[in-house]
């Protein structure tokens, strides 16, 4: 894995300075189901396609940011910031 | 011996080099190499093979066979053909039991018999099983390549450089230096040979490894590892000179063109006294052999019939189409094959061509191009693809030592795939990496299998393209260590330093019984700037605080610390620290020693996953912090600040910024190991002058070892000694922190489920 991956601060930097935290997940609301709960807290959807995930830039400027990443080319879309929902998921 | 000068020598005669072989001494010129040096100086046979212990001499000269790896200076296989001549160097055979002329273990390519085709050991050394580790030793000293040396640190200083460029251009023949010429932009040429003059950079003699996604090619350049980022990559690799199947084909003296042409265009050298040339290659040497005075015995096109016979591995004479010839060097090959496995690697497909007999590379990934005979540009016949006939063994993978007997006794077990042939006699897996076999084991397994070429297609082309020191992958030695502002005390003091973490901490001064008596009776004080510390600022400082804890923290009180412990949606304890409430808007969070940048990792996440507006700074670099602990704490403490500190001025659990030894502090008064205590944080520069007060008001330092006493005593729990990944709130006996009134935090799922079904 060698793919380069623009920081919506510092530009274009090679994969390894970035903290990859998985696919972005809704977190579920007080008063859900187990099965919910556990689905949040233990499945990813795993797509062989564009992903939108969470990605940290760990050696840099420690910025949190979505990119846009097809999982089986990591053809990386776009990398944006998201705008604050305050509902525990970007939109 | 050497010839008179040549046109294109390049060796340098007035400069010469004296270096140590076998013990012996040497001499050759600069601009030699190892290996033509050592021809120079009289020696043939270079190297003893893999399994059969047979005899090898010089076949490539182009660093791609296995068939001159010595140990130069105690590092293993380097290919002497290729290796600069160094003054002083110390050269020694390997693989052997003797020497390389008289190899005691030779016997095994006489007696091999039934105990040596490909496999055997799968089947005769299973039982008993005990018995194995016994069968690997024997197995590992007859065979093999060269020994590591256990007992040197590395051979040398190692290290990394990265570059961007826009264009890099991999291999300095033509076609390489005229894509160079063209290219716009920041251009660098890589060139595993030598360099030359050029309006663009030139790296060399540097080989390109691989290449990698986002364009990435690793280049080694000595002891330097290159990580190249290019826009456009040309690849022009050239081609690869391949063997013929025959037997006798690893006779010493059996070589390809290329080596005859180096050994007497580059340096001098008579390759023998009496030669067979076949094939055009071969033919169009006349010219360079008659120049270093060799007698041309015959020169044949590639014949019907071909083998070589000769007398302790040296070639004596071949017979071509029946005909027997006298002599003592067979320049043959099996044609060009591009050299294409760092196209693979990139993604690019290969495909067999029946009208030139080669597989070319066809269908390349975005940014990478290729050039020249690596692209195909290659006219030829293809070649036999064996030459049956009787005699000695017919090598399709002289690195490991497999014969065409091996590969049709793989096919009638059953490997008839080359992937599972590979795996099962493990042609292409030697030292070439398959440069001078992967042609050849496919053309063979065609044949033998009745079908073409493109349907058993290639090995997969993995990464490095050549041998490689595992140093240039490790890098130059970091072991970076955080050292405290204090640092410079403890070693005063002679304290036993460990790692915890990146950190380097006191472990403990002296006897840790007696520091946790001082600290039981008096006073004592230890080094916390491990302790990671985050300030946390902004209108949602308190809301996120009270979603990442189990516990309240929006109600507590300016000037008050409370404990939490952090644990994920799964329900795991992550960390813990103590939370002091500056301001309406202003937390200070304290972590473990290991826990600071993953906690702050943590909130930040949160942070932007609720679109929070707070602001997260992780101080702890900046700031030094100690522990004040001991009946005596509060007095001394007093001696040094104008500030009321009595048990009403500064209660347990109050944040209060202080001077101390005229030294602003924040003063946290917190029971971490048991006794009364005050943790002191405050700018890293001053820590010193602080530290040095307190000592000078009786406190005894305690280390690392007698905190984990003291904090066991008071049955305080250490988060990540104590609890590891499966410990929850519970199952840590922490019930009293979760909060259940409150509506949501991270775990609260988690805790509420092992509640209603008990600890496991």
């Amino acid at each position: 894995m060698s793919f380069l991956l623009t920081c919506p601060h510092c530009g274009s930097r090679p994969v390894d300075e970035f903290h990859f935290q998985g696919e972005i997940t809704r977190r579920p609301g007080p008063g859900a189901s187990l099965r919910e709960l556990t689905d949040y807290v233990y499945f990813r959807d795993n797509v062989a396609g564009l992903q939108r995930e969470w990605w940290y830039h760990r050696k840099g400027c420690k910025t949190w940011f979505v990119a846009e990443r097809d999982t089986r080319t990591n053809d990386v879309l776009r990398t944006l910031i998201p705008a604050p929902t305050g509902v525990g998921a970007p939109q | 011996m050497r010839l008179r000068s040549q046109p294109t020598e390049r060796i340098d005669r007035s400069r010469p080099i004296t270096f140590s072989y076998a013990g012996k001494e040497v001499t050759g010129f600069a601009g030699d190499t190892v290996g033509s040096a050592l021809y120079a100086a009289g020696r043939r046979v270079f190297s003893r093979s893999f399994k059969y212990h047979r005899p090898r001499g010089l076949l490539c000269c182009s660093g791609h066979c296995p068939n001159c790896m010595m140990t130069v200076d105690g590092v293993p296989n380097v290919r002497v053909c290729v290796e600069p001549l160094q003054p002083d160097i110390d050269v020694r055979d390997q693989n052997v039991l003797g020497s390389a002329d008289r190899d005691l273990l030779g016997i095994v390519d006489k007696v091999g018999g039934p105990f040596t085709p490909v496999g055997f050991y799968y089947r005769t050394m299973i039982r008993p099983r005990r018995a194995w580790p016994l069968y690997e030793k024997v197995l590992r000293n007859l065979a093999g390549l060269g020994r590591v040396d256990e007992t040197a640190n590395g051979h040398g200083h190692y290290d990394t450089v990265h570059r961007c460029v826009d264009v890099l251009v991999i291999g300095g023949g033509p076609a390489g230096r005229a894509a160079a010429r063209e290219a716009k932009g920041e251009v660098l040429l890589v060139d595993d040979r030598g360099g030359h003059e050029a309006p663009y950079e030139v790296l060399a003699p540097a080989t390109a490894l691989a290449i990698y996604e986002g364009g990435l090619v690793p280049v080694a350049a000595g002891n330097i590892l290159y990580r190249i980022r290019a826009r456009r990559i040309v690849v022009a690799t050239g081609a690869l000179e391949q063997p013929l199947l025959f037997a006798g084909n690893d006779l010493v003296g059996v070589m390809l063109p290329e080596a005859v042409r180096r050994m007497v265009d580059d340096w001098a050298l008579q390759p023998g006294e009496r030669a067979v040339l076949v094939g055009d290659a071969a033919a169009g040497l006349k010219l360079q052999l008659a120049r270093a005075g060799v007698e041309i015995a015959a020169v044949s096109p590639v014949p019907a019939s071909l083998s070589a016979q000769g007398r302790k591995g040296r070639l004596r004479s071949v017979e071509l189409d029946g005909v027997r010839i006298d002599c003592d060097l067979l320049v043959v090959s099996g044609g060009l094959q591009p050299a294409y496995s760092l196209l693979a690697q990139a993604g690019a497909r290969i495909e067999y061509e029946p009208r030139r007999g080669i597989f070319v590379p066809t269908e390349l990934p975005g940014g990478v191009e290729v050039v020249g005979a690596a692209a195909g540009e290659i006219e030829q016949s293809p070649a036999p693809a064996v030459f049956d006939g009787r005699g000695d063994k017919c090598f399709v993978c002289i690195c490991e030592d497999v014969t065409t007997k091996d590969v049709r006794r793989a096919l009638r077990e059953g490997f008839d795939s080359i992937e599972l042939a590979k795996r099962y006699t493990t042609v292409t897996m030697g030292p070439c990496q398959g440069k001078l076999c992967q042609l050849a084991s496919t053309r063979l397994l065609a044949r033998e299998t009745d079908t073409d070429e493109s349907a058993i297609g290639t090995t997969t082309a993995r990464p490095p393209w050549r041998p490689i020191e595992l140093g240039l992958l490790a890098g130059p030695h970091h072991e970076p260590a955080k050292l405290t502002p204090l640092h410079s005390r403890h070693e005063a003091l002679g304290a036993e330093v460990i790692w915890t973490g990146a950190w380097r901490r006191a472990f403990r001064y002296g006897d840790p019984a007696e520091e946790v008596g001082v600290v039981h009776s008096s006073l004592g004080v230890i080094d916390v700037s491990t302790l990671g510390k985050i300030l946390i600022e902004g209108p949602d400082a308190a809301e996120l605080l009270e979603r990442l804890y189990p516990n309240k923290f929006a109600d507590l009180a300016v000037g008050r610390i409370r404990y939490g412990v952090l644990t994920t949606d799964g329900g795991r304890i992550m960390d813990d620290g103590t939370i002091a409430r500056l301001a309406d808007d202003l937390y200070y969070v304290t972590t473990t020693s290991t826990g600071s940048e993953s906690v702050a990792e943590w909130f930040e996440w949160w942070n932007a996953v609720w679109g929070y507006d707070a602001e997260i700074v992780n101080v702890t670099g900046g700031l030094g912090a100690m522990n004040l602990a001991g009946p005596r704490a509060r007095e001394a403490l007093a001696s040094l600040t104008d500030a009321d500190v009595s048990n009403d001025g500064l209660k347990h659990l109050d944040a209060r910024e202080l001077t101390v030894a005229g030294v602003p502090c924040l003063a946290l008064r917190i029971g971490f190991v048991g006794e009364l205590g005050y943790e002191l944080h405050c700018a890293a520069s001053a820590a010193e002058h602080l530290w040095d007060a307190l000592v000078a008001k009786g406190a005894v330092a305690f280390g690392l070892e007698p905190q984990r006493v003291l904090r066991l005593e008071k049955a305080h729990v250490i988060v990540g000694q104590d609890t590891d990944s499966e410990s929850n709130l519970l199952s840590a006996g922490m019930p009293w922190i979760v909060k259940k009134e409150k509506d949501d935090f991270v775990g609260k799922w988690a805790v509420e489920l092992v509640e209603e079904r008990g600890i496991q």
